[in-house]
């Protein structure tokens, strides 16, 4: 895998999202420079990145529940 | 009823931090389900979008949720309506393939093992046994990674965004590394 690629998956791997209007989540923009056969390759870095967050949470929560409980709570 | 069926019925009730626990239960066999769309949408977005809306169905009194596993079969629905959403928003129809077009079909609940305790502590080490750049890099992202886009996580660190996305992929590599010489 080259870098620019490396570098693009990465950048989509964090559970922060941005919202539309309506308050919906919006992928971030690089998500939209992946080539499709690519994106595989996100998600699978989400799957990762979410591991890692819950190894090292206290409570074992991932960053995609941590998010949506911001949402919930705030 | 599943143990994810008994802290459901306690979010029911309102309780915000027993849906926590019951969305840290079944996150991963609902996100695998997803995987089928991942080169359509971003799977992220649409998990979340899909607990925000498990959340409000929740607290319709009125809707049951019965049968074994019923908030995991409830939830791959949605989750599965969601991603579909997105797909047509996107025309990115193309992407997926027809039969999991196909609204009509129970979804499946596919084997997913549990979080393994023992991995997760070993992950755990090699994370902390990490130094420098990367350490902080990674560490922050994993922390505020989920209030904050990268741009902020780097800035708060006072690194580039590209710079520290850089270490986030060198402490990746580095944990991995790790893993595997503990033969994980």
């Amino acid at each position: 895998m080259n870098d620019t690629l490396e570098l693009l998956i990465e950048s989509v791997a964090g559970a922060w999202r941005d919202r539309d209007a309506s308050g919906r989540a919006v992928p971030p923009p690089a998500w939209w420079d992946l080539p499709p056969d690519e994106r595989l390759l996100a998600f699978d870095a989400q799957v990762a990145t979410r591991e890692l967050e819950r190894a090292v949470d206290p409570e074992g929560r991932s960053g995609t529940v941590r998010a949506v409980m911001d949402r919930l709570t705030r | 009823m599943t143990t994810a069926d008994l802290v459901f019925a306690q979010a029911r009730r309102g309780d915000v931090g027993a849906f926590a626990s019951w969305m840290a239960l079944v996150e991963r066999p609902v996100r695998g389900s997803l995987r089928r769309f991942a080169r359509a949408i971003d799977v992220e977005s649409a998990l979340q979008e899909a607990f925000l809306r498990i959340w409000i169905a929740s607290q319709d009194h009125e809707r049951t949720f019965t049968g074994e596993n019923g908030s995991l079969r409830f939830t791959l629905r949605i989750a599965r309506n969601v991603a579909l959403e997105e797909v047509r928003r996107a025309r990115l129809d193309h992407l997926v393939a027809l039969d999991d077009l196909d609204t009509s079909s129970e979804p499946s609940i596919d084997p997913t093992p549990p979080s393994d305790p023992g991995l997760l502590r070993a992950i755990k080490g090699c994370v902390l046994r990490l130094r420098g750049k990367p350490r902080d890099a990674l560490l922050t992202r994993l922390a505020r990674g989920h209030e904050l886009g990268d741009r902020d996580v780097a800035a708060s660190l006072g690194m580039a965004v590209n710079t520290f996305l850089q270490n986030i992929v060198r402490a990746r590599k580095l944990v991995a590394a790790c893993l595997e010489g503990k033969g994980l």
